[in-house]
């Protein structure tokens, strides 16, 4: 008998289909709704599909870690709310980022099952770890929808991005979560991959309780 | 301004999804109704896409093109089907393979726009170019939608597999065109990418016009 033998291990998957129905998208979120992989990212007819890899969610999560930490020192209400997905019709555009945030608009979205940004505000803060060949460049989709600051890990560097004027600036300092600024959390990204993570988590809490803002 | 620069060329894509409803998969084949690319293959619940890549296409239309030569030398009608979409809804799987034949049962599917499995029979043959990391099998399914004979491509060889009490097995001949084997396939194929077009398609016509007689003699 021949038999075709699937791999039992797949790394990064990625494809990118062009001429997709907006029902197609709806339908395929559908059946995923419980599950935060793969990600699915819809732009006018363009639908990206990527399954993340280990270290991308490691990276993804170390982020939002942090972003945890540093808002429970700072008494800083936060949600998280995960990779859900983000998708505006009337836009034919539609996301699933990594790791996303409601900090500034926290209140108006508590308690809240379900987040529909026909009524509801965008997320605040994204975290996006870089893929290696994105067929859909996210940025221009998420200033569409009005996302405030992306977080952007490439590997070795951790860089701000802030909307301005309906475009993305690198800046120093985080917009939701000044005084934090891109170095720092570089310098936490790498030293998460070395140090054990309870002492990880310990420097972190150092540091916020050292820079508390004043509120 | 900071950009995403998207990827100009882009290699083979794959990718599996998991729990995909028979809605999803019917409402992406709709999308795609009149594409050959990307292939989709369902199976209970699970959806592969593959987007093929060049030499991949090239090697298919090149056994295309011979069964059809072959086909014409030996006066047998064929429908080639392309990468037709094969469904059962019943069976909760599909298939889209790289090429598909319709041969003994070219009469019976002659004058069909559409062909629907639930009352057209399967493919007398198909052409399934290896891709390197299957996540779906396609031989069950193709062994469950009982399509008798499959050509497969390994890279440079080309074998015949014929479906015998539900499972594939390599078969000495092609069941659809004997006395065509996997080595003289895998010898056409072989030639296809040296040889120029023209002297390529003369050489499989003078080969078919040879066995002809044999054949003949055989029936």
């Amino acid at each position: 008998m021949v038999s075709s033998a699937p791999v039992a291990n797949i790394p990064v998957q990625q494809i990118l289909l062009r001429n997709v129905s907006w029902e197609s998208y709806e339908s395929l979120l559908a059946d995923h709704v419980d599950s935060s992989v793969p990600h699915f990212t819809y732009d006018r007819g363009m639908l990206e599909i990527v399954s993340p890899s280990t270290p991308h969610e490691e990276d993804n999560r170390t982020l939002a870690r942090i972003v945890e930490i540093i808002t429970e020192e700072w008494m800083i209400e936060v949600r998280n709310v995960g990779s859900m997905t983000f998708k505006r019709k009337d836009l034919q555009r539609g996301f699933e980022p990594d790791t996303s945030f409601y900090i500034q608009h926290e209140e108006q979205v508590r308690g809240r099952r379900q987040i529909q940004l026909s009524i509801d505000p965008p997320p605040d803060l994204l975290i996006e770890i870089e893929v290696t060949n994105p067929a859909i460049a996210k940025l221009p989709i998420y200033a569409e929808v009005g996302v405030l600051e992306v977080w952007r890990s490439g590997g070795e560097r951790v860089t701000i991005l802030v909307l301005d004027a309906g475009h993305y600036c690198e800046t120093d300092i985080s917009t939701a979560l000044s005084p934090l600024s891109a170095d720092v959390l570089t310098r936490f990204v790498l030293d998460s991959r070395m140090m054990r993570s309870t002492e990880w988590v310990r420097s972190v809490r150092a540091w916020a309780r050292e820079q508390a803002p004043v509120r | 301004m900071v950009t995403t620069a998207p990827a100009v060329n882009t290699p083979v894509q794959q990718i599996v999804l998991d729990h995909v409803s028979w809605k999803t998969y019917e409402s992406l084949l709709a999308d795609y109704v009149d594409r050959s690319v990307p292939h989709f293959t369902y199976d209970r619940g699970k959806l592969e896409i593959v987007s093929p890549s060049i030499p991949h296409e090239t090697d298919n239309q090149t056994l295309g093109l011979l069964i059809e030569l072959v086909a014409a030398e030996w006066e047998t009608n064929t429908r080639n089907v392309g990468s037709a979409t094969f469904r059962r809804k019943d069976l909760q799987r599909g298939f889209e393979a790289d090429m598909t034949f319709y041969i003994q049962h070219e009469g019976q599917v002659r004058d069909k726009q559409r062909i629907d499995l639930s009352v057209d029979p399967p493919p007398d043959l198909l052409i399934e170019i290896e891709v390197t990391n299957p996540a779906i099998a396609k031989l069950p399914i193709y062994a469950e939608i009982g399509v008798p004979e499959v050509w497969r491509i390994d890279g440079d060889r080309v074998m015949v597999l014929a479906l015998d009490a539900g499972e594939y097995r390599e078969s000495a001949q092609s069941v659809s065109l004997a006395p065509l084997d996997g080595d003289v396939l895998t010898r056409f194929l072989a030639e296809s990418r040296t040889m120029p077009r023209t002297g390529w398609i003369r050489a499989v016509r003078a080969w078919a016009l040879g066995q002809a007689a044999a054949r003949d003699s055989t029936r």
